[in-house]
């Protein structure tokens, strides 16, 4: 897994929006891993206008999103004046990220497998479920997981998506009430965007004019 | 029977936006072919999730990659798809192109830029040669873009300012933060001299355009205030005033018809439903950014031209060149100035504007004598939030999270203010940086995708090196702190020149000088690929004078 690369030139922020191959499966994990059953559909709306294929194909289930949220938690917790990630809906912006058509089915399964692989290493070293652990041990477990070098680079793509949430306009439903910018100080700049030109819908609302 | 142009252009960016400007003002029909969206000003907002973090202005890398070929540690070439991620050379694909993005620092080259070889020699393993024209041919078309396209700044003297036919530029400076004095001291302490950058921002208003409101959010975001100066502003606009000028966005390009007698007749293009289309005309001028510009004419194969149009020499997406260089920073802690000066440093949206340039040559002992050097300019970090927060994650490579990473990022984001320089150096043609097209990878049309290698000199990183150590100087004596320099031979997919460079001789070049295919009676090229050589200087400036004047030749066929 690459980490999303800046380029070292004249101000071209333009910073790709990838995920490439290195490590994308986990084979052992995957061979270990019990799936069948497992899934059902989650009701979620999306923040964008894209019906949420990817999930409702039922990739993803209830215990899943519930260990997302928990993680998300342990690695943007709440503190006296700043958001947790669930203040921002960080849960709710990564299942978006998740439905976005551009996004390649790989990286989308990239970031669910991770899921399956934080509660086999929470099996293996606690011969428990990550959601039955207390939540020391869920903490221990993020700390042994982000030692690793597979678990650094999940996290690490979590923890963007986080900051995504943190930051990004309040149009896109994380960021509630502007806490991020507010915790910060941070001047996002005018003018705002619009419904209508958010990611998501910018391209259709352009080739529609 | 269908209607013939008088000219056809592709793409609509710098390099294109003079030719319409000035072809449909002089009474002449124009349609310009552009692949992207036309995005108007109103819905250039600062989303960094729209300008920064997806292809949005890009392509949909899935749609249409690029193949890419780098030198792994055995020093074998490999190549690479980007179709799932990776880097990409794409810049903004839209009306306007890439000119709606960028920050608009400009420099004219220097009069020795354009007789390099002649200046400095050969050096061993580069392709340099002397430019057919000369600066004063171009000086008249620089200060024609700082009046039409609209640059700002202050002429100040030193020993490598270019000649001006003019005493001031038609803006005046852009407002600037405390910093740029502190810079101006520090050089003066150093014995550098700071000069003022100029830039492609007007400070006043400019008939419909209004002048700069520091948004703080310039490089890689449209502007709100038409105060860029971007193709589409500053010329397309215009150029739709006269009604002879007709734009279709939504339209690629995939293949030039000629005939027996080595002309151009038609342009065939996908349109926004992926029919195929095509446009006739009298002349066609390509300006669709140096890659794609070289791409489109290796997919023009005909009985006369079979390895691609004007390419009977093979020259065609050879000796392609970026802007040499790299980047350094260094941080303002809170901690070491007084809470005045910190507010003053902190405060937003005002420019720093300053750069040295020095050692454009470099005249060094140590460095082995006379050569070619370059421009440093100092700018503020990028105000990304997303960007800046994402950066704090990893501690020497440890992940950090929870209260840690939190910390880090408010830290960041209000005791300190990172400054850099960005280090501007020639890119030194070679056999090993080139377009040609991939054999395999087609983008979602079928057309054959870029192929790039992306080779380059040691010398591009001995004159970066050289020029950074310098810079770094300004950075310890400004009192910043973390002081990092980073100059590597990876190419900067904005600052892109060459393919079919310009020259006297037939056998070796694709353009003559007034950038018409040798081979190729109405055939134009007016994007950066004209030039065999870039100067140490981004391009755009040059881009849009030369397009100027190249404008001025096509008038000049006509009549
Ligand atoms: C973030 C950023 C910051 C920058 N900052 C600076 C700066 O500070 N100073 C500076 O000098 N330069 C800067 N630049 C570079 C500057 O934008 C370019 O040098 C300039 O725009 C190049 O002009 P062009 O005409 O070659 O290409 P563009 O302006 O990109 O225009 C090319 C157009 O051709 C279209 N096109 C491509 N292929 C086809 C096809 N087959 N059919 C139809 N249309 C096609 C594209 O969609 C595009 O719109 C920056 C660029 C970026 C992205
Ligand atoms: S208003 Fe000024 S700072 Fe903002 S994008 Fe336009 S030119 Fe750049």
């Amino acid at each position: 897994m690459k980490e999303i690369k800046e380029k070292s030139i004249i101000n071209s922020l333009r910073e790709p929006f990838y995920f490439a191959n290195s490590k994308l499966t986990r084979k052992q994990f995957i061979r270990g891993l019990i799936v069948a059953g497992l899934f059902t559909q989650i009701p979620i709306s999306s923040c964008s206008n894209k019906e949420n294929s990817f999930v409702e194909d039922g990739k993803l289930n209830n215990e899943k999103l519930r260990l997302l949220t928990s993680i998300q938690e342990i690695l943007f917790p709440k503190t006296k004046n700043s958001p947790s990630a669930s203040d921002v809906n960080a849960d709710k912006y990564l299942l978006w990220i998740l439905s976005d058509e551009n996004k390649s089915t790989k990286d989308k399964k990239y970031i669910i497998d991770g899921l399956s692989w934080v509660n086999q290493t929470s099996i293996e070293n606690y011969d428990k479920d990550y959601l039955n652990l207390d939540s020391n041990q869920q903490n221990n477990l993020v700390k042994i997981i982000s030692d690793e070098s597979w678990g650094r680079d999940w996290l690490s793509i979590i923890i963007t998506y986080i900051i995504e949430a943190v930051l990004a306009d309040p149009l896109y439903e994380g960021n509630i009430d502007e806490l991020g910018w507010k915790w910060l100080n941070h001047n996002p700049g005018n003018p705002r965007p619009r419904k209508e030109i958010l990611y998501g819908n910018i391209k259709e609302t352009l080739a529609n004019r | 029977m269908s209607k013939i142009y008088d000219i056809c252009i592709v793409g609509s960016g710098a390099g294109a936006g003079p030719i319409a400007y000035e072809l449909s003002k002089a009474g002449k029909t124009v349609v310009i072919l552009e692949k992207g969206p036309w995005i108007k000003t109103e819905d250039f907002t600062k989303d960094e999730i729209v300008s920064s973090r997806r292809s949005v202005y890009t392509p949909n890398l899935k749609d249409e990659p690029q193949v890419l070929e780098k030198k792994n540690s055995k020093g074998e070439w490999i190549a690479e798809s980007n179709a799932d991620g990776g880097r990409d050379f794409w810049n903004g694909n839209c009306v306007g192109g890439s000119s709606n993005f960028m920050s608009g620092y400009f420099h004219r080259m220097k009069p020795k830029d354009f007789k390099l070889l002649s200046t400095y020699g050969e050096i061993k393993g580069a392709n340099i040669v002397d430019w057919p024209i000369s600066y004063e041919d171009l000086e008249p078309f620089y200060e024609k873009v700082e009046r039409v396209v609209g640059v700002s700044g202050k002429v100040v003297s030193h020993s490598t300012l270019e000649p001006r036919s003019t005493k001031e530029f038609p803006y005046p400076p852009l407002a600037t933060n405390i910093v740029s004095k502190w810079i101006d001291l520090a050089c003066n302490d150093l014995g550098y001299l700071s000069v003022d950058v100029a830039r492609s921002i007007i400070s006043k208003p400019l008939n419909k355009r209004n002048s700069c409101v520091y948004s703080n959010y310039c490089g890689s975001y449209g502007c709100s205030s038409d105060a860029k100066g971007s193709s589409r502003v500053a010329l397309l606009n215009d150029a739709l005033e006269t009604g002879n000028c007709t734009i279709l966005p939504y339209s690629k390009v995939y293949y030039l018809k000629s005939n027996t007698d080595n002309k151009v007749e038609k342009a065939f293009y996908h349109d926004r439903e992926n029919n195929k289309q095509e446009i006739s005309a009298k002349v066609f001028v390509i300006a669709a950014q140096a890659i794609e510009t070289s791409r489109l004419l290796l997919l023009s194969k005909s009985d006369n031209f079979k390895n691609g149009l004007a390419n009977n020499n093979g020259l065609v997406g050879k000796n392609l060149i970026f802007s040499g260089g790299g980047l350094g920073s260094g941080q303002f802690l809170k901690q070491d100035f007084s809470d005045k000066d910190f507010s003053a440093l902190m405060v937003g949206g005002l420019f720093v504007n300053r750069s040295i340039q020095n050692w454009y040559e470099i005249n060094d002992t140590d460095f082995g004598g006379k050569a070619k050097g370059g421009t440093v300019d100092f700018l503020f970090e990028h105000a990304n939030g997303i960007r800046k927060a994402v950066r704090q994650k990893f501690d020497n490579g440890r992940l950090l999270y929870g209260t840690e990473l939190k910390d880090k990022i408010h830290s960041y984001f209000t005791e300190q203010r990172k400054i850099t320089f960005e280090i501007f150096n020639d890119w030194l043609p070679t056999n090993d940086c080139f377009v040609s097209l991939d054999k395999d990878v087609e983008d979602k049309w079928g057309d054959k995708v870029a192929r790039i290698r992306l080779g380059y000199h040691e010398q591009d990183i001995k004159v970066g090196n050289y020029l950074g150590e310098k810079a770094k100087l300004v950075l310890e004596k400004l009192g910043t702190k973390n002081i990092k320099l980073g100059v590597s031979g990876s190419a900067p997919p904005n600052l892109v020149a060459g393919g079919c460079r310009f020259g006297i001789n037939p056998q070796k070049s694709v353009l003559d000088k007034n950038c018409r295919a040798h081979d190729v009676k109405n055939l134009y090229i007016t994007d950066a690929s004209f030039m065999p050589t870039g100067g140490s200087v981004p391009y755009t400036w040059t881009i849009y004078a030369n397009s100027f004047r190249v404008a001025d030749k096509i008038k000049e066929e006509f009549n």
